[in-house]
């Protein structure tokens, strides 16, 4: 979900155009056609010429009203064509010399998102987060009525306070985007914000839903849901989380199971033959891995097969975002679009292709996780040729990775039979659940949206259910229900919604506990 | 008579027709040219000198010549003047004004007669004449007008012409006996004696002895004046008429022998029975029988009010007598009617044939009473516009008097409220007027050029604003135009959405120039071939001053119908409440309790967190918006049937709704001008206890308008519930922290932290309504952002 918005935040981020200029500035018909000319020139992919004419109008109409929204132009068209110096320079004028316009508002988010990108530790994001507040600081909704980058600096604002762990900030930047920017488009995405913080904080609370937190969270949440002016992408997230909650938190209060029914994946298609991996969207979208026929499929969240595409030797499928991924031997491959990555590994002072590989995850700062079976502890890779390895206490072989959606890293040792959390600052390591005797022979985990750890047991043919804090709440298996009973799981994954998806290579069909 | 004029051109056509009194006098003296001709410096002053050349051959005029119009008083001056004349030095000076005198009067005679007093001034000024004339030794002159005297009044005796020889201011009349017993001057013995030849030679008498004595006699068509003396008659052949009402007329010659006495004796025969009457009012209609007998007309006689009926009626109220004629021995039913009286009617049981006298009748008007309830004090009353007192002013159920017919009642309470309605009324019908104020909704008129788009736009808006169920239409659309010059606005500003307007000083003027509560304007979009107006909206201070925009295409009544219904929306400011916060879920197809809020009907339903709800009353529901809209479509104090599954397992639960006050959501379209006004005049009635919640919603108008100052004034002073759940003071006090941030001003962060705080203390707060949001984060959330204190 994290990187899907990211991607829709940084459209918008583009898209924001209509800034008002509070300085009365005069337009000249000569800037005016000039603009034109670079805006049809974009629009038929000429960057270089458009360019060329922005700079034109910046230094021929520096009183222009055009001119800020040329330079900001150039600081997008610098910025999506990596000329860092560039990109600063234009950006430095726009800032200096037009201080008082939208345009340098969002001239501010684009400084901000590029420290998001170059942010390895907390503190390069609370830098980051500093440029982001100064927007609703310097543009008040007084003086720049509807300014939609003072909507999108919170809501990043907002989201860079929740990696760093300030829920309270990302509330108050979230609650200001739902009540003072009233007919933003992003009003739907804070409320969606809003709603998931307040839900995890009073799950992080042990708060049941007798508690007034989490009917303010639920509350936020179907409001959205209702909400027919937002946006379906934020719709169907606060759906998830509502049935997630109904699941996790409503009928285990009234004593009932999270699930009540047994489904087989993929609906009335097909029999797997040796369905080994399995991986769930927040959509619902689910990624099957079939050992035998070398097969990855993706059905929808309905469980009809949408599509299938035949790899060699596929291990593990992951989601990163709306990206399907599978993982293999030695790569990342993106099964639908042909894309893959290969990383590196040092070995005798050389570096080679990184074999072994077990599982992976996307990070937070689009970094990567990882596990092999060569290495006793967790690689995390800034790019496919600078990786580290996550120092721990103990030294051992991980056998899967998941990731929550604050943004920290859970890996699976099953052979110790633990399962430890990797902070965002990726060197804060915790054990937070130990298996001891209960677990027999633990494969794989999942992580849901309310920070749930499912751990799948293929020795005692169970599913371990753990809360945010470790502690186990149920276990179901071998027998689920429905007929269907486990006989070799080797996956689990959960959706958005809570739904538990089973990977068994002794059955034809994934179970999945809805 | 007719004579034919010339047309005249037109300047000077007014003075032909002056003329046309000399000359017809001069015709009607039938050529007698020589009685009088006035010399040229004779010319009267004001009439000025008919010129030939004034003449305009090319067109002719018929006129009607009437009576000179000389007034009587005119006529008396210049008598005394020729009297004067005559008396004094210059007698044959008298000749003159005498002359016109006569000329006046005869003129006067021969279109429709004169009284005896102008006959007598007649005969007078003739005499004088024939006097001054003797004197004169002017005999040829003397023996016609002496003739024309006896033509006049076969009567007539010079002794008339006696005077005094002078005669001081104090009497007038020369005539008159001198008080100091002075010598008179009389007739010359010589001029006496020739008209007394003159008289025995052509003049006889006829002795009258008629039963009944007021039967009228004419002689030529003259009626005589006082019958029972010997009346003075030319000698010859004379026409007789004796008539008088009730009997049958007798006609017949006489011959009147000169200088002797004709006896005549008749006593009438009876042919019906009169009836006499008069009426108040005057211009009665008389129906005998239902036949129409005429109309009474003229003023009663002198003591013809009994002593009783005086002190209740003047006796000019009256009419002149009529006569009902022609009554025949028998029943008869006499009708008298009169518009706007009740009309009179009564059986006459005639039985001899005499004559009756009927006392006098007075018709009472016609008339109903209006019964204003609930009137307003201090209210003013208007009756197709005209302010009108009722019968008892000051009085709670004031009462108004009216003739029957239709009227436009209009009842105003300062300029602001208003009731307006058309009723008819009946004669002795009460008719009870419920006046309940409406708010006055002024329209301010229609700015542009395009007369004809203009025109028909208030008159569609004006039929359109009739139909209004909430607001009575001040029409101010000829003084709007002008006052909102004053107020810096008009078509061209207006329209172009540039140009920034200070709404506030526009409410100012308006307040000034044309107070109200709600103004509306159009604005035409263009001078020439308008296609569209748009409405603005304003209320008036202190309310927002930001008015309403409605674009509507021109032409279009479905439009303007449209607008008119969104200035009659009334407000929802209650909705029922559950305490439930119910959700949607993926794992399940219906909707899921989610939380209760403790103590709410949810709760005391027996629901609990994890419940589905499968249907309300027997209709199935599959989302919390379907289970809201059967919350919403349902009363407070209903109960409700829930059929809820817990735990896999079916059951049934009661859930009654209660009421609470919600906030008006800016998405439902509402007009907040609109809106707005209605809350003030909601607050005017409202108990003490429910006008926190309309102060809130007024309160969050203003801030929708940009102003938070005014709104957080308005929001310190509202006193909301201290209840745990639900809109409380807590929403108050979160809004007020809301208004006091966005007012801009630094210096009032801690008091917008203070009211948060204060809001903080009330963790059940909701937000927009009894279910709606939950304002505890959002009080957090706001606090978080103001940093510590």
């Amino acid at each position: 979900m994290f990187l899907r918005h990211r991607a829709v935040l940084l459209v918008l981020l583009l898209i924001v155009g209509s800034f008002r200029t509070t300085a009365s500035r005069a337009q000249d018909p000569a800037a005016k056609r000039l603009f034109d000319d670079a805006e049809n020139l974009l629009s038929k992919g000429d960057a270089g010429a458009a360019l060329a004419q922005f700079q034109l109008i910046t230094r021929q109409f520096p009183t222009d009203e055009l001119t800020p929204k040329a330079l900001l132009k150039m600081a997008r068209l610098y910025r999506s064509s990596d000329e860092s110096q560039e990109l600063r320079a234009a950006l430095n004028k726009l800032l200096n010399d037009y201080p008082r316009t939208g345009e340098a508002a969002s001239g501010f988010l684009i400084q901000a998102e590029m420290k998001v990108a170059k942010a390895r530790t907390l503190s390069d994001l609370d830098e980051a987060r500093s440029v982001f507040r100064r927007v609703p600081l310097l543009y008040g909704p007084e003086e720049f009525p509807g300014l939609a980058a003072r909507a999108l600096a919170r809501i990043r604002g907002g989201e860079l306070a929740l990696l760093a762990g300030d829920t309270e900030a990302a509330e108050a930047e979230f609650v200001a985007v739902v009540e003072d920017e009233a007919g933003s488009p992003l009003v739907g995405r804070a409320a969606l914000l809003l709603g998931r913080t307040l839900l995890q904080k009073a799950v992080l609370d042990g708060s049941g839903s007798t508690s007034g937190s989490m009917g303010h969270a639920l509350e936020t949440l179907q409001t959205l849901k209702d909400d027919a002016q937002a946006s379906p992408d934020d719709r169907a997230d606060a759906a998830n989380l509502l049935s997630i909650a109904h699941r996790q938190i409503l009928r285990p209060q009234s004593g009932r199971e999270p699930w009540q029914q047994v489904l087989r994946f993929p609906a009335g298609g097909a029999a797997l033959r040796e369905p080994i991996g399995v991986a769930a969207a927040e959509d619902g979208r689910v990624l099957v891995v079939d050992r035998r026929e070398g097969r990855v499929q993706l059905l929808e969240a309905s469980g009809s097969v949408s599509a299938n595409r035949n790899l060699k030797s596929p291990q593990r499928p992951a989601w990163s975002g709306d990206v399907a991924l599978v993982v293999t031997d030695s790569e990342i491959v993106l099964p639908f679009d042909g894309r893959r990555m290969s990383f590196l590994e040092p070995k005798n002072n050389k570096e080679r292709q990184l074999k072994g590989l077990r599982a992976a995850v996307r990070g937070p700062f689009g970094d990567w996780f990882m596990v092999a079976k060569n290495w006793k502890a967790i690689l995390n890779y800034q790019t496919p040729r600078k990786g580290q390895e996550l120092s721990s206490r103990e030294r051992t072989n991980f056998d899967d990775l998941d990731r929550d959606s604050a943004g920290r890293v859970y890996a699976l040792d099953g052979k110790n039979k633990t399962v430890t959390r990797v902070a965002l600052d990726r060197r804060t390591q915790k054990t937070i659940i130990q298996g001891g005797a209960v677990w027999k022979k633990p494969t794989a985990l999942a992580v849901d949206l309310l920070g749930n750890v499912y751990v799948l047991d293929r020795g005692r043919r169970q599913i371990h259910h753990y809360d945010m804090n470790g502690t186990l709440k149920t276990t179901v298996g071998p027998v689920l229900g429905d007929g269907v009973e486990l006989r070799d799981p080797r996956d689990v994954a959960v959706d958005g919604s809570g739904r538990l998806f089973v990977a068994d290579a002794k059955l034809p069909f994934v179970a999945v506990l809805d | 008579m007719m004579i034919l004029l010339q047309r005249l051109p037109l300047p000077v056509r007014h003075v032909r027709r002056s003329l046309a009194l000399p000359m017809a006098l001069l015709f009607a003296m039938g050529g007698t040219g020589g009685l009088w001709a006035p010399p040229a410096s004779a010319q009267l002053p004001g009439l000025p000198q008919l010129e030939s050349e004034d003449l305009d051959e090319s067109e002719t005029l018929a006129v009607d010549v009437q009576a000179p119009t000389v007034e009587q008083e005119e006529i008396d001056r210049l008598f005394a003047e020729a009297l004067s004349l005559f008396t004094g030095e210059d007698r044959p000076a008298s000749l003159t004004v005498f002359g016109h005198v006569a000329e006046i009067l005869e003129a006067q005679r021969a279109t429709g007669g004169l009284e005896a007093p102008e006959k007598d001034m007649l005969v007078r000024c003739l005499g004088y004449r024939a006097w001054v004339h003797h004197e004169l030794e002017m005999q040829d002159l003397v023996e016609p007008t002496l003739v024309r005297i006896l033509e006049v009044d076969p009567g007539a005796s010079l002794d008339l012409l006696t005077v005094r020889p002078d005669f001081g201011d104090l009497s007038p009349d020369p005539t008159a006996p001198a008080a100091d017993g002075g010598e008179a001057e009389t007739v010359p013995k010589k001029l006496a004696d020739a008209f007394g030849k003159l008289r025995k030679k052509t003049i006889g008498e006829v002795a009258f002895v008629v039963s009944p004595l007021d039967a009228e006699i004419l002689i030529d068509g003259e009626p005589v004046a006082d019958p029972a003396s010997p009346v003075a008659v030319p000698a010859g052949t004379r026409g007789l008429t004796i008539r008088r009402p009730g009997y049958l007329p007798v006609e017949q010659e006489l011959e009147v022998q000169a200088g002797k006495t004709l006896p005549f004796e008749l006593e009438m025969e009876r042919s019906s029975a009169i009836l006499r009457l008069n009426t108040r009012p005057k211009e009665a209609e008389i129906r005998l029988d239902g036949r129409l007998l005429g109309v009474t007309s003229g003023t009663a006689a002198e003591g013809f009010l009994p002593q009783g009926a005086a002190a209740l009626y003047r006796r000019e109220e009256f009419s002149g007598e009529m006569i009902v004629e022609d009554l025949e021995p028998g029943l008869r039913i006499l009708e008298i009617s009169k518009p706007g009286f009740r009309p009179y009617r009564m059986e006459l049981a005639i039985q001899e044939l005499i004559d009756y006298q009927m006392p006098p009748i007075v018709l009472e008007a016609q008339g109903g009473q209006l019964v204003f309830v609930d009137f307003p004090r201090g209210a003013d009353i208007f009756i197709d516009g005209e302010k009108t007192e009722a019968d008892v002013p000051g009085v709670t159920r004031p009462r108004l008097s009216l003739a029957p017919g239709d009227y436009h009642v209009t009842v105003t309470s300062g300029s602001t409220r208003m009731f307006s309605t058309r009723l008819s009324l009946a004669d002795r019908q009460n008719v009870e007027v419920r006046v309940e104020l409406r708010p006055g909704l002024s329209f301010l008129g229609v700015l542009g050029a395009d007369r004809t788009a203009a025109r028909n736009l208030r008159q569609s808006f004006g039929l359109a604003a009739k139909r209004s169920s909430k607001w009575t239409l001040i029409d101010r659309s000829p003084e709007g135009p002008d006052v909102l010059r004053r107020a810096g606005l008009d078509a061209e500003r207006l329209r172009d959405p540039g140009n920034a307007v200070d709404w506030r000083a526009v409410q100012q003027v308006l307040d000034r120039s044309a107070p109200g509560l709600l103004y509306l304007l159009a604005v035409l979009d263009n001078d020439l071939v308008a296609a569209e107006a748009t409405f603005w909206i304003l209320t008036a201070g202190p309310g927002p001053a930001k008015p309403d925009r409605v674009v509507l295409p021109l032409g279009n009544d479905p439009a303007l119908a449209d607008l008119q219904s969104r200035l009659d929306e009334s407000l929802v400011l209650y909705r029922p409440y559950t305490g439930i916060v119910a959700i949607d879920s993926g794992a399940t197809a219906n909707p899921v309790v989610a939380h209760l809020v403790p103590g709410s009907p949810g709760e005391t339903a027996n629901l609990r967190p994890g419940d589905e709800i499968l249907g309300v009353d027997g209709v199935t529901v599959q989302s919390r918006s379907e289970l809201e809209q059967r919350f919403l479509a349902s009363e407070s104090g209903e109960t409700l049937e829930l059929v809820v599954r817990r735990a896999g397992v079916g059951r049934s639960e009661r859930l009654t709704l209660t009421s609470g006050p919600r906030l008006l959501d800016p998405a439902e379209g509402f007009l907040p001008t609109v809106a707005y006004t209605e809350l003030v005049l909601l607050e005017e009635k409202a108990e003490r206890d429910e006008r926190w919640i309309l102060q809130l919603n007024r309160a969050l108008l203003l801030m929708g308008a940009g102003e938070h100052e005014a709104a957080a004034k308005l929001l310190r002073g509202i006193r909301g519930p201290q209840a745990s759940h639900g809109m409380n003071q807590g929403t108050v006090d979160y809004h007020l922290g809301l208004a006091l941030l966005r007012s801009g001003r630094s210096e009032v962060e801690s008091a917008a932290r203070q009211a948060f705080e204060r809001a903080m203390r009330l963790p059940g707060a909701r937000l927009e309504h009894g279910d709606g949001a939950f304002l505890l984060p959002r009080v957090r959330a706001r606090l978080r952002e103001l940093g510590p204190g």
